[in-house]
């Protein structure tokens, strides 16, 4: 993704509806990036970072993907015309 | 519905030399299952099935950045052209069809074209079910009116607002 170098315009508002998304037990928000995405078309990008679960990763799975759910919806109070991405990163072991 | 099988397979058996390799095409794989299934069922409503190869010949017009912006349309509040062809709004199985398609398409571009793309078997795990559930809505509203509207819009949707 090409990031674009400037604040963009309902970022805090964003942080705060992200930041009342329950996250499961090791997330957290990562970052809030205002981009381009593979077609270059306006995008946000939010990543969560993530502690690894070798031992359950079907149930890390299911959790995420609730997280992803719960990201969009809590995001789409502000109908931006613009993509938004969730996406995930893994914390260092 | 096979690929998915060959993205579950590769996800959850890597290769252990090429374990971040098996991964990435495991997304990768995981979009192409949601994107061939749509095209697939956009061709059988819009095309003849003769003569043998037309279909087949169509399916390959298709574009990926078009059909991106089909599932934008779909996911955000309708635009005025939309609105008039669908009154009672986008079906709660159909916005979540193309805001899984829109998702995968962005993490499939990672996959395959970041070389510093690292993931790990859950992120896979999470985007397979992802796509599944996908897969699932669509089978509940395919047979709409809406989902009509849809499938036409991935072929016809660049050209939508002429």
């Amino acid at each position: 993704m090409a990031v674009l170098a400037y604040t963009f315009p309902h970022k805090e508002r964003l942080q705060e509806l992200l930041t009342a998304v329950h996250k499961p037990d090791g997330v957290t928000l990562d970052s809030i990036e205002f981009g381009e995405n593979s077609h270059g078309e306006p995008s946000i990008f939010i990543t969560y970072a993530v502690n690894p679960a070798p031992q359950n990763d079907e149930a890390q799975a299911a959790d995420l993907l609730k997280l992803v759910d719960d990201s969009l919806q809590a995001v789409s109070v502000l109908n931006l015309p613009f993509f938004e991405y969730i996406d995930f990163r893994a914390k260092a072991a | 519905m096979q690929l998915l099988t060959v993205a579950r397979k590769l996800a959850i058996e890597p290769t252990e030399e090429a374990f971040q390799a098996s991964l990435r095409r495991s997304l990768s794989t995981t979009y192409y299952a949601l994107f061939h299934l749509l095209v697939e069922e956009a061709v059988a409503t819009l095309v003849p099935s003769t003569p043998p190869g037309l279909r087949s010949r169509v399916s390959r017009t298709f574009v990926h950045n078009e059909i991106n912006k089909v599932c934008g349309q779909f996911s955000k509040p309708l635009n005025p052209e939309l609105k008039a062809l669908l009154p009672a709004g986008v079906p709660d199985d159909l916005r979540l069809v193309a805001e899984t398609f829109s998702q995968l398409q962005q993490v499939r571009h990672r996959a395959d074209c970041d070389p510093d793309f690292v993931t790990i078997r859950s992120f896979a795990l999470l985007r397979i079910n992802e796509a599944a559930r996908a897969f699932s809505a669509w089978q509940r509203v395919r047979s709409s009116d809406e989902a009509n509207v849809f499938l036409t819009a991935l072929a016809f949707g660049a050209r939508w607002s002429k």
